[in-house]
């Protein structure tokens, strides 16, 4: 149960952090996004399922704060989780260039996807000013402070959650 | 033991199969009841709003910390350059002096008219802000409790800022001016011509958005003033948005474009004051 209350204040806690300190400390109006991180780190550590589960929770209060439909965030994370899930096997400690990549092109994604949902009602079509603009700067963002708490969340998983697995 | 608690007997592609089904279940479901899950939706951001509030002090504690460092870097820079310019521009100013008085004056006599003063507000703090990045919406620390409701108007001190979208008991969403998807039906004062002015993340990176469906008689021209029609069905008359730039004619030659600055400054809108009088109201009595 340890684990599951665990990732909960990770949650949480990468949420509320996205959602005020990180949204003042925007620059020029790209803020990070955490909660990717969070579904990336959880999905390369565990697996697939895990890594369904917690995009859909992750994706499901992005919906409800910010979206207009539910669903729609739910599922590009959910998809991001279970496919970053397949790297699990990958696994390594204290590596960083794997996960990195996966959070940079699972960001990346992401993007591309809220930008084509979004289309259904904003009729923008300057994809390349948007690509130039928003994606990458979001993408080069999410990737520094990334790295920092993926470095925070391996370090909760290899001490606080692996051995509470091996006790039991 | 945890391990084999979490043995799955499904395969990892139903769960995966079966969960996106459920997602798209509820996209429908909210797309066709939204008034249904509008409950759940409110009550979950009602329960994260005293949070958020608390954090937001501590946000903008360390943007004042980020903006000391990001002036001692600039100001010597800054500094040598304005200097220059300076000389420059008192040459510039001496010559304007004149002009701009009477400038002056008429936006003096505008400002009465465009007086607030008849409306009641409610004030409110800006606590949390879009993240994904294509939108410019917030959240502000007052809902249905403080007897706000949707499409309610939002002003800051010196202009227009939004509307309501969406209302909680202790918080409200506002869609800024400069969004994609914002649209308020306008007059250009002076010129009295009626106009659109439609929010555009990209122009706003210089500064400005756009004014569209300008009668090409029009004789519109830099730094007249636009507010809120009359005609409008959301928005309050007479609010002030901004001051027209850049006027050209449209490409298909009937309607003229423009520029338009607005006012409120959105990159560091903090205070805001929610107009509790709804447009519709006012066309009842």
């Amino acid at each position: 149960m340890l684990f599951f209350v665990v990732y909960l204040v990770e949650l949480i806690i990468c949420f509320l952090l996205q959602n005020t300190i990180f949204a003042k400390l925007n620059i020029g109006g790209i803020v990070p996004d955490l909660l990717i991180v969070l579904v990336v780190s959880i999905a390369y550590e565990r697996g697939k399922v895990s890594g369904l589960f917690m995009g859909i929770i992750a994706g499901l209060l992005l919906d409800i704060t910010q979206g207009t439909l539910l669903g729609v965030y739910a599922l590009c994370y959910m998809f991001i989780g279970y496919l970053v899930g397949f790297l699990a096997k990958y696994y390594v400690k204290n590596d960083t260039v794997l996960p990195l990549c996966m959070l940079s092109l699972s960001e990346f994604t992401f993007m591309i996807y809220s930008y084509i949902t979004g289309m259904l009602t904003h009729r923008r079509f300057e994809i390349f000013y948007y690509i130039k603009r928003i994606m990458l700067p979001k993408v080069l963002y999410t990737a520094i402070v990334g790295i920092i708490l993926y470095k925070i969340f391996d370090y909760v998983f290899l001490r606080v959650i692996t051995p509470s697995n091996e006790d039991e | 033991m945890n391990k084999n608690r979490f043995k799955y007997n499904l395969e990892p592609r139903y769960i995966l199969l079966f969960c996106t089904i459920i997602l798209i279940f509820l996209i429908f479901l909210s797309y066709k009841f939204g008034n249904l899950i509008m409950p759940v939706k409110t009550g979950i951001n009602s329960a994260i709003t005293p949070v958020q509030k608390g954090i937001t002090v501590v946000g903008k504690y360390l943007v004042n910390i980020r903006d000391n460092f990001k002036d001692a870097d600039t100001l010597r820079k800054e500094n040598a350059a304005l200097q220059a310019d300076y000389d420059e521009l008192l040459a510039k100013y001496n010559a304007k002096m004149t002009d701009s008085y009477e400038l002056e004056q008429l936006k003096a006599l505008f400002e009465l008219k465009n007086k607030y003063s008849d409306y009641d507000t409610v004030g409110a703090h800006v606590i949390a802000s879009d993240t994904i990045g294509y939108n410019s919406k917030f959240t502000i620390d007052k809902g249905s409790n403080d007897g706000i409701t949707k499409d309610m108007n939002v002003i800051a001190k010196n202009g227009l800022v939004g509307i309501v979208t969406e209302v909680g008991s202790n918080y409200s969403i506002v869609r800024s001016i400069v969004d994609d998807n914002s649209y308020v039906a306008s007059t250009i004062l002076k010129a009295s011509d009626s106009c659109m002015v439609r929010g555009d993340l990209k122009l706003m990176d210089e500064g400005h958005i756009l004014v569209y469906d300008i009668p090409l008689s029009s004789e519109v021209a830099n730094n007249f003033q636009v507010v809120t029609s009359k005609e409008s069905t959301k928005y309050l008359p007479n609010l002030l948005i901004g001051y027209i730039s850049n006027v050209t004619v449209s490409s298909d030659g009937l309607t003229k474009v423009a520029y338009l600055t607005p006012v409120v400054d959105f990159a560091r809108l903090d205070a805001v004051l929610v107009i509790t009088t709804v447009k519709e109201n006012i066309t009842e009595e």
